[in-house]
Formats: structure tokens, sequence, C-alpha cells
């Protein structure tokens, strides 16, 4: 009765094919950075559809970040990986994983290209699971969401003992996409519960919008970045994300992840 | 490129967003992420009673089909549970509220007892001895292929499976199929087999068919409302990719046959080679749903419905084609009624 399998891999295909997207157009890039970090995140989330109570934890993970910035705009594309056990207050566990893959596009015409205040736009595309370890039957629930919505990142370099150092805070708040989120009872989403369907039948009635009032998704990413004499940059990062969403059930996490970044030139 | 900020504008600026930053890093640094969830809803015991009690409303699967009001039965236990209420008083007062619903599949788990139904097995007579099944029939030598004790008895392929939670593998099944070539019948023994896994089930019906066979329907809840439901969709059994026996085989099943036994009863009933023989299955058409309380409390209620090929739902059961009861006479004498009427039955078929 669980069809989580094809949905599984239509998602991963759509997030394959959109990372591809997104580096074939950063090909004519003038200056590139790719970012290795690996981070961990303290969570707190609450599906009603398994529970009124909070689960609460850390996770571990990591990502890996593209970045090209030309002299009127910035572009950056990160893919990530968290997974953890959480647990409420009577500790039950449930084990989470979430991949996404977030982007980020500034605009700075006409302005220094790594200081001061920039706007720009951001998306979302994540894949959440959260298998409950006390549940039998439909088990895991699931959240697919594309969210589109303003953002800005603002930029102070500064001197330290001859040492060039850079503080930054990116911030986004989503405001519009779509979801395919489990359904009512089962793990699949809504139109994954008539098994006998086809697949993309399945996939595209289960699509649900995200609006204001419905959901957001919102977060700020801040970090102190050390540059070193080979021009790579060491950081540290504090990033903290806010996401609710109103399927059959509602769905809310707040999770605040540290990582540790290499960043290397290209 | 380092910006220099010569400016006292600029500065003060600068000072006011390295402050702004400070205060709000300090903020989330002391993982606030907690705390920016609201806090777990009261567990207060007519708190607790309410959530239960609206979920299920909710929910749950078969109102109609078995006339419970449970608008009543919220009038009926609410004013008996008050702020005082200790936790095993509670329990049972739930327990018996969810006892209106007549359903197997509905439990109440806490973390000193479990709440549960067994009068669809309990209200009937047992028919079914496991030491007989293990003295006199299978004996010694009866190999166990995965999960599935199995023997050839007077030519027939005897064959016992005690729960579908427990993995049948493709191995397994070809094995099975290896065995059962040559004989006269295949008798499958799900008597007092509670369910398990629908995978399971599925597989194992697989081996039966040669065709893929269409043998219910079913539909889920999508919503609050008692008639939000999805559109009945088709179950079908596909036929195992493999040697199969499309011999005569008889199912035996009782009382106790429930929830993953029930369906493959069904799935078998509607083969043309199959007989279904003993008393008919406790039932369980409705696969259950989970919950949990404010409390840690978890339940499970029935969330989807399922109806054969006549429209009519399997949740009470599914149908014996031939009514064999247990011979208690045969029994003290190491004889299993239902089984020697199923062998007589496959050595007679022709």
């Amino acid at each position: 009765m669980n069809n989580t399998k094809p949905q599984l891999l239509g998602i991963i295909a759509i997030l394959l094919l959109f990372l591809m997207f997104s580096f074939s157009l950063s090909s004519a890039q003038t200056i590139r950075q790719l970012t290795i970090d690996g981070a961990a995140r303290i969570a707190s989330e609450r599906d009603y559809g398994f529970s009124p109570l909070k689960y609460n934890g850390a996770e571990w993970g990591g990502s890996l970040s593209y970045l090209k910035q030309k002299n009127h705009k910035t572009d950056i594309v990160s893919l990530n990986f968290v997974t953890g056990n959480l647990k409420n207050q009577f500790q039950t566990g449930m084990q989470v994983y979430s991949a996404s893959i977030f982007t980020y596009t500034f605009y700075h015409a006409n302005k220094a290209t790594n200081s001061g205040l920039h706007w720009g736009w951001s998306n979302n595309n994540e894949f959440g699971l959260r298998n409950n370890e006390a549940i039998t039957n439909f088990n895991n629930r699931n959240e697919y969401i594309t969210s589109f919505g303003p953002a800005v990142r603002y930029q102070l370099p500064f001197e330290l003992f001859k040492r060039e150092f850079s503080f930054q805070t990116m911030a986004n708040i989503q405001l519009i996409g779509f979801t395919v989120l489990s359904s009512y009872v089962t793990s699949s989403p809504g139109g994954f519960v008539r098994e006998s369907q086809p697949f993309l039948k399945s996939f595209f009635s289960s699509i649900g919008l995200f609006y204001p009032g419905n959901s957001i998704n919102a977060g700020y990413k801040t970090g102190l970045s050390y540059k070193l004499k080979s021009e790579n940059l060491l950081a540290i990062n504090y990033e903290y994300n806010y996401l609710r969403l109103s399927g059959e059930h509602l769905l809310i996490k707040s999770r605040g992840k540290w990582s540790f970044s290499i960043i290397i030139r290209l | 490129m380092v910006i220099q900020y010569n400016n006292p504008l600029m500065r003060k600026l600068k000072k006011l967003i390295y402050g702004l930053l400070i205060v709000t890093q300090a903020f989330f640094m002391l993982a606030c992420e907690k705390q920016l969830l609201e806090k777990d809803p009261e567990a207060t015991p007519l708190a607790v009673f309410d959530y239960l009690w609206e979920d299920v409303n909710n929910r749950y699967s078969f109102f109609e089909e078995k006339s419970v009001d449970w608008n009543a039965a919220r009038e009926k236990y609410r004013p008996l549970i008050d702020e005082n209420t200790g936790d095993k008083t509670l329990f049972n007062i739930l327990s018996e509220m969810l006892f209106e619903l007549k359903d197997g599949h509905v439990n109440l788990t806490s973390s000193f007892d479990r709440s549960r139904n067994w009068d669809w097995f309990m209200e009937y007579p047992p028919n079914y001895n496991q030491n007989t099944i293990e003295r006199y029939y299978l004996g010694k030598k009866y190999r166990i292929t995965g999960t599935l004790n199995n023997i050839i008895i007077d030519s027939v392929l005897y064959v016992n499976y005690r729960s579908f939670s427990d993995k049948i593998s493709n191995s397994n099944l070809k094995e099975l199929m290896d065995y059962a070539e040559g004989t006269k019948g295949v008798i499958i023994d799900v008597r007092s087999n509670g369910g398990g896994s629908l995978s399971n089930a599925y597989r194992l019906a697989s081996c039966f068919t040669d065709t893929s066979v269409v043998f219910a329907k079913s539909r889920m809840k999508t919503g609050p409302g008692k008639d939000d439901f999805s559109e009945w969709d088709e179950m079908k059994i596909e036929p195992f990719n493999g040697k199969r026996f499309t011999g005569k085989v008889v199912v035996l099943i009782n009382r106790k046959s429930y929830s993953a036994t029930t369906f493959f009863s069904q799935m078998m009933k509607t083969l043309p080679n199959v007989v279904l023989m003993g008393d008919m299955t406790g039932g369980g058409g409705g696969i259950p749903a989970f919950g949990e309380l404010p409390n840690g409390w978890r339940y499970r209620f029935s969330a989807t419905q399922t109806i054969n090929l006549e429209g009519e739902q399997i949740e009470p059961g599914v149908k014996e084609d031939i009514y064999v009861m247990m011979n208690y006479d045969d029994e003290n004498k190491g004889k299993d009624t239902v089984i020697e009427s199923a062998k007589a039955f496959l050595l007679e078929a022709k």
C-alpha cells in the first residue's frame, strides 16, 4: 500500500535535472567558488499527521555549494543533506532525512561585489522524510517543496591583524511555490493513494500550492570567513530556517545549523 | 576588495548593523530552534480525551458501516473524566470508549497497558490446535522454508504459516513451488494467523494464479468528513515470476485469521482453483493508521475500507466456502478435522 519508492525516484530525478540546469547556466562566470561544508543542526519538528508533540534533537550532514560572481550579479547553488534522530518529551524517536537544492541570486550592478547590501531572490527545492519509530503502518511521512521569494545579502569585509575577513549575512523569505505532501492518512501523497493510476497523473494530482497565509519558508545564514594566502577561504556559519506547510496536516520545522566550510576558488 | 568606512554616518551604520547581527546571533545560538515552535499541548485528562475523540472522529473509516454513534460515545464517557482523573482510570475510560468501535485494529498503548478488542475471535470456538499440528501433522521431519512450515502428507502439500509479519522471500516461494509439483493439491493453513504485512499476502497468493486478478477494491480516508474518501481503487494479484501451482488449493481459515490474513483469504477466494475451508475469518479489512496523544500514549484505528467483488465490506471477515468445525473426538485422537476434510476434498477432486 506504499508507493514511496517511485515517488522518491521522481523527486530525485527532478532535483538532479535542476542541478544540471543550474550548473549549465554557470558556464560563463568570472569568479567561481566551490564550498564544501560539514554541519551539525539542532532541529525541532512537529508533524500533526503523526502527533501534536514536538520532536527535537541533533542532526548531521553536509553541503556542496557553487558560487558564480559577475560584475552585476552573484548566483549560488547549494546541495544539502542532513539526517538525525529526533525525540519527543516521552523519548519516542523519529528518524529524519532532508535533502535540498537551494539557490540564491543577488544583483549588484553599480555596487561593490563583495560588500554592502544586495537584493535578489532565492529558491528552495527540498525533500524531507520522517520515519516515526513507534508506528507500524504509514510510519513515514514526507514532503517535497519548491518555493521562491526575495532574498537579501549583507557583506562586511574587514581587516584584523593584517588578515582579510568577511562577515556575511543572507536572509530569505519564500512565499510562493508548490508542495507534494503525504496524504491525510497514508505516507504517500494524495495522488498516489490510488495505486492503479499512472505515476505522472498521481504526481500532478498530488501537487499543492505554497502561498502566503498557507505556507512559509524563511531563514537566514550568517558567517565569518577568513582568507588564506592561497586565496581559498575558511568559514564558520550559522543558518536558521523556519518552515511551515499547511497540507492535510500542519507541518512545522525550526532548524538551526552550524557549519564549517572550506571555500575553494576555481 | 576591502571597503574603508571613513564617513562618520557610515561608521555609525556599521556599528548598528554589527549590533543587530550580534543580538540576532546570540538569540539563535542559545538553541532557540526549539523555542520557536509552540509548546506541546497540555496533557490534562480532558485535553487527552478530546484529542483522541476528535482524531478518531476525523479519521476512522467505519462509523457508518458499524452504526457507531461516536457523538453518543463522547456524551457517555467525557463526563467520567475531570482534571483529577488518574492515568490508569483515564486509560480505562478511553479504552472503553474505543471498544465501542468493535474493531480489532483499534488499540490504545501506554507504558503500562494496551487496550484491545478481541471479541472477533474470543466469542467463537478456536477451531485450531497448534499442538495437534506440531505433533501429528508436521512431526519431526517437516521442512522450514523461510517462514513456511511444510510437509507432504498423502500426496498433498501441507503449508502452515503462522504470521504474515514473517517475511516470505522469492527463493522460499520457488522452493515451495518445486515441492508442490506433482502433488494432488496444496493446503495452506492460516488459521489463527493474526496478520502482518500485506506484501507477504500478495507474494504468497501470486503463486497460485497465471493471470492478473482483481480481488477487491479499497479506499482511504482523505478528510475529516464522514464521506471524505478516495475513489475505490482495484486491488490486484499479479502472477509470481517463476513456477506457479494452478492445481487445487484449500486455504484453512478460522475466526482468528485476521487483518492481512483476511486480505489473503479474499485474494485466494477470488481464484477459481482455490477453496476456503473452516470458519470465516475474523475480519480486519481496514488498514490501521496511528496517532499519538499529548501525554505520549499511542493509538491506532482503521483508516481505510476494503470491499469484495460483490461490493461487501470485508471488515467483518471473509466467509468460508466449505464450513468445517473441529471435532473434539478427532482432536483427542490427534486428528485435525479441518485438515482431514481438506485432504479428502483434494484427493477426491478431479
